[in-house]
């Protein structure tokens, strides 16, 4: 079963760069870690971290047609930081492993599962 | 002969060659190493040279080769470092004389990749690759995973083998049910895995295939003529299961005219010749049930009481909430919906099936049958929420629509 894990971080601290460069180090270091147990495992799909915030543009549809504008669509406290996708064998084993991610970086994870698109039934 | 009729006399090889390869030399992830190596190397020459006239030997010989130069310095190592603890004698007897013994081998081999210290995608990854004859490349793109993982999932599972020192043989006699029911599931889950995107390897026909291998290996089974009877009446249907667009067709709105006959045949005869000469069990009982549904030239011809019965007999060996909630569909159809949605109300109180799709999808289709319109078409919009499968989904959300027009009509 393959899940998303979604990690979330403050929009704020993104956005002035208050990170402690230790403590940013020390995330980089977990997360290139846990892609090296995760491959080691057999579980790793992919993964990437996003690019900043501010480098967003959001195109929507309106009934003027589509528009199209610089930064997020919406003012909010926590901004999408990274994924990553697993390929594991339980629903619990996902939770384990977004578990292992918020106590290294202290970050908030969402864990959903993938759709598949196999046609049996 | 074409480079398809190669690649199928390989994959049809490659338990065999591995087999007696560990046979005579012991360390089956070396081996497996070897014996990919020497397929690779009869699919760059024998479409160029031609076939040599014992292909199985040539294998056999091009591995032992390989091994031998890829064991020195790790043997070497290991002899050092660990007296003789994984030495196998090289004078163990000649592995490639008589044909039973490949037969041997191959059983072996699937009961070494699906043994129980082997995680269940471990396990998945290394039957379609040891008995299978699949590469890593074309199991990872079956399994839609990056090649990466797959490579470091089957190392990881052939380090497994090797450290919980498996041993090449039969299982223990008292152990062989457990053991034998733990392929059947690994070869019933690729069989699932089945995708029907034509770019990739077919896994619903290779679990046909390696079932059907495990059926000439083990004819007096019940168990696995059963696997194999459900497979062929399960995939006999494919045809009719989707349209050009991919969208699912459900059973009872099927074109049987699309089954293919042949295979409800074949997995007929086995079925039932299993039943009347082999102790029953959870596969024959699903195969006959599919067998049921099948033979059926109309959905309103089926035989509803029998298949009631055969699920009340495959819930005294399994019962899966899956089963369970069949019957409940089953009991709707011969005593009308109102008597299915009851059974389904207490089927909703087993933690199992908490939140499982499964159970609203079959309330939609109650409802839908007992012509409540609007509570159907909820329930079809709750079980498109709720399952993770595309096309189902788009299935339930059409239906759902459908409903839409029909209570209301414009």
């Amino acid at each position: 079963m393959k899940f998303i894990m979604l990690a979330y971080t403050n929009a704020q601290t993104w956005v002035e760069g208050t990170w402690d460069p230790e403590e940013f180090q020390k995330a980089c270091d977990f997360y290139e870690q846990l892609g090296k147990e995760l491959t080691a495992s057999g579980e790793f799909v992919s993964t990437a971290g996003l690019g900043d915030p501010s480098l967003t543009r959001t195109i929507r549809a309106t009934p003027a047609g589509t528009v199209a504008a610089d930064g997020p669509y919406a003012e909010v406290k926590e901004v999408l930081a990274s994924y990553g996708i697993v390929d594991v064998v339980s629903a619990d084993r996902a939770y384990e492993i977004a578990q292992q991610i918020v106590d290294a970086v202290g970050d908030i994870v969402e864990v959903r599962p993938l759709m598949d698109g196999s046609a049996d039934s | 002969m074409t480079s398809t009729g190669f690649e199928h006399l390989l994959r049809e090889l490659t338990p065999q060659v591995l087999g007696a390869l560990v046979r005579r030399y012991g360390h089956f992830d070396a081996c497996e190493d070897a014996v990919q190596e020497a397929l690779l190397a009869a699919a760059q020459q024998w479409p160029r040279d031609g076939q040599p006239d014992q292909p199985r030997a040539w294998l056999i010989t091009v591995a032992s080769r390989r091994l031998t130069d890829m064991s020195f310095a790790e043997e070497a190592r290991r002899r050092r470092e660990n007296a003789d603890a994984l030495e196998v004698p090289l004078t163990a007897p000649a592995a490639d004389a008589a044909g039973a013994r490949d037969a041997d081998d191959t059983l072996l081999l699937l009961f070494l990749c699906c043994h129980p210290s082997l995680n269940r995608a471990a396990q998945i990854a290394l039957t379609l690759r040891a008995v299978g004859g699949l590469t890593t490349d074309e199991i990872a793109r079956a399994l839609l995973v990056p090649e990466e993982t797959m490579r470091k999932r089957i190392t990881r599972a052939k380090q497994n083998v090797r450290n919980s020192g498996i041993p090449f043989r039969p299982p223990p006699p008292a152990e062989l049910p457990v053991r034998l029911a733990a392929v059947l599931q690994v070869l019933y889950l690729i069989f699932n895995e089945g995708y029907t995107s034509t770019d990739r390897v077919d896994l619903a026909e290779e679990a046909i295939r390696m079932a059907r291998l495990t059926y000439r290996l083990l004819p007096g089974n019940g168990e696995v003529a059963g696997l194999l009877a459900l497979m062929l009446l399960t995939h006999a249907r494919r045809a009719a299961r989707t349209t050009a667009t991919g969208e699912l067709v459900r059973l009872d709105e099927q074109d049987r005219s699309l089954w293919d006959a042949f295979a409800i045949a074949e997995g007929t005869t086995l079925v039932t010749d299993a039943m009347t000469r082999t102790a029953l069990g959870p596969y024959q009982l699903q195969a006959a049930i599919a067998a049921v549904h099948d033979q059926s030239e109309r959905t309103e011809d089926t035989d509803w009481v029998q298949i009631i019965a055969l699920y009340d007999l495959l819930i005294r060996f399994d019962d899966s909430p899956v089963a369970l909630l069949n019957r409940a569909v089953a009991v709707a159809m011969v005593q009308g919906p109102k008597a299915g949605l009851i059974l389904l109300e207490q089927l909703e109180t087993d933690p199992r099936l908490a939140n499982h799709h499964r159970v609203e999808v079959a309330r939609a289709h109650l409802l839908e049958l007992a012509g409540e319109l609007t509570a159907a078409r909820a329930s079809y919009l709750l079980a498109a929420r709720m399952t993770t499968n595309t096309p189902e989904q788009r299935y339930l959300n059409k239906r759902a629509a459908r409903l839409q027009s029909r209570a209301d009509p414009e």
